[in-house]
């Protein structure tokens, strides 16, 4: 054989020695491919600047809702919460799930990154049943899983702060750096607390969580008509306001019919009825038995 | 002649380059995300919990199953959930509340050159005192388990 001949076939086996060694990287990075997946990916932060974010958010927030006393309360606030997380598409943050009930009388929730939960003692007082009590955790289960609060932050302080977060602070001395660092961090909290408590998410954001939020309650065993029944209860509570929750949410009667157009138990759905059995009603009844009516 | 020898040299150059690349991730390294999760004995949150792994921990991929990935980590085999994990070794990153536990005291970062921005984040220090004691409120997997299956009797 000339050299000339040689030459492409040494070529050809080079390549495709090449092209061996990327499709064996093919076939292994098929395992690790599908971790892109999972819903923590797609915020641009990781899980830990996620609890950072979340952290730092519930830390200013807790400053002014403070935490409800009543631990038997959020002892089973949690296990619900924390039940339905783990049957949802994301079941693990950073430093876990974690809920807890706060000292206001309005009817809000608010869900920050890395799955830190607060619910306000309105909101908890204004559900029926243990299944409309999982809807409303459900609901804010899924608001942490699609990155909601993440998405109010303002685009430039993000890029800053996203390109910061990776730098380890006590390498960084200078006073100012770790000042301007903390004043992004506060900032993006303070982004993300704006948007919970006066502008609220988008229309299309509150129904993509009511959506994911069927789809948990189902996983966990609970009827979705919990959430039908809860925005009744919404809609009962919410007649001529237009302040707090309900300037910050689509309208509970815009939300029951996108939830009925879609569903495929659409009649049953709109219907709203939920009974809850003997089990589930005894421990709601027992959990709220302090709670204060009205 | 000389073009064999060169062919050669390159064919040997490119083997050398791939290998490592190719020895890892034929291995499937990925790395743990969230600060601590248990390795468990097979595919589920109710399964029994093994050895700890911590935030930053390489694990090794073995299989996966749906959601759980099969992976053998410091010589133990076991089952992690794929949201536990990465295959970005370089995001993991310490931060600036890193994996520790949040107290008043962490409010104030430490070190003399942080003093300016201690006097900003005090304003919330009742806030952090009690997200401090929601970090305890972990409940665990078997309970839940339980929880959800009494509840649908």
């Amino acid at each position: 054989m000339t050299t000339r001949r040689l030459f492409p076939c040494l070529l050809l086996a080079v390549l495709c020695l090449a092209q061996g060694c990327i499709s064996a990287r093919n076939l292994v990075s098929i395992g690790i491919g599908t971790l892109a997946k999972t819903p923590a990916a797609l915020s641009g932060y990781t899980p830990q600047q996620e609890e950072e974010l979340g952290r730092t958010t519930a830390g200013q927030l807790l400053s002014t809702y403070p935490a409800y006393a009543d631990p038997a309360l959020n002892t089973y606030v949690n296990t619900l919460g924390q039940a339905l997380a783990m049957n949802s598409r994301q079941p693990l943050t950073f430093g876990g799930y974690r809920f807890q009930v706060v000292d206001s009388q309005d009817i809000n929730a608010f869900a920050m990154p890395g799955g830190i939960i607060l619910v306000t003692r309105g909101l908890v007082g204004a559900c029926n049943s243990e299944s409309e009590l999982a809807a409303v955790l459900a609901h804010e289960i899924a608001h942490v899983q699609n990155k909601d609060a993440i998405a109010a932050i303002k685009t430039a302080r993000s890029s800053k702060l996203m390109a910061e977060m990776g730098r380890d602070l006590v390498k960084a001395s200078a006073a100012s750096g770790a000042l301007g660092y903390v004043e992004r961090l506060t900032g993006a909290a303070d982004d993300m607390i704006a948007t919970m408590i006066t502008t609220g998410y988008s229309r299309d954001q509150e129904l993509a969580a009511d959506k994911a939020a069927v789809e948990i309650l189902r996983s966990s065993g609970y009827a979705p008509q919990g959430l039908s029944a809860m925005l009744q209860v919404l809609a009962a509570k919410g007649q001529g306001r237009s302040t707090g929750f309900y300037a910050t949410h689509p309208s509970p009667q815009d939300r029951l019919a996108q939830l009925s157009a879609t569903d495929e138990a659409s009649a049953a759905f709109a219907q709203g009825a939920v009974a809850d059995n003997a089990v589930r009603q005894k421990r709601f009844r027992k959990a709220l038995a302090r709670f204060p009516k009205g | 002649m000389r073009n064999l020898k060169s062919c050669l040299l390159l064919a040997f150059l490119v083997c050398t380059l791939c290998a490592p690349a190719l020895a890892e991730e034929q291995q499937g390294k990925l790395y743990i995300q969230v600060r601590e999760t248990p390795l468990k004995s097979g595919p589920s949150f109710v399964s029994a919990s093994q050895s700890p792994c911590a935030y930053g921990q390489e694990v090794t991929l073995l299989s996966e199953q749906g959601d759980w990935k099969h992976v053998e980590v410091n010589g133990q085999q076991g089952w992690l959930h794929a949201s536990s994990l990465t295959s970005s070794r370089g995001k993991l990153t310490a931060g600036i509340f890193s994996s520790k536990k949040v107290s008043s005291g962490e409010v104030a970062l430490a070190g003399k050159g942080f003093g300016q921005a201690t006097a900003h984040m005090a304003r919330y220090a009742s806030g952090f005192d009690a997200l401090k004691a929601m970090d305890g409120y972990a409940i665990p997997p078997e309970k839940l388990k339980a929880f959800l299956e009494e509840g649908r009797q």
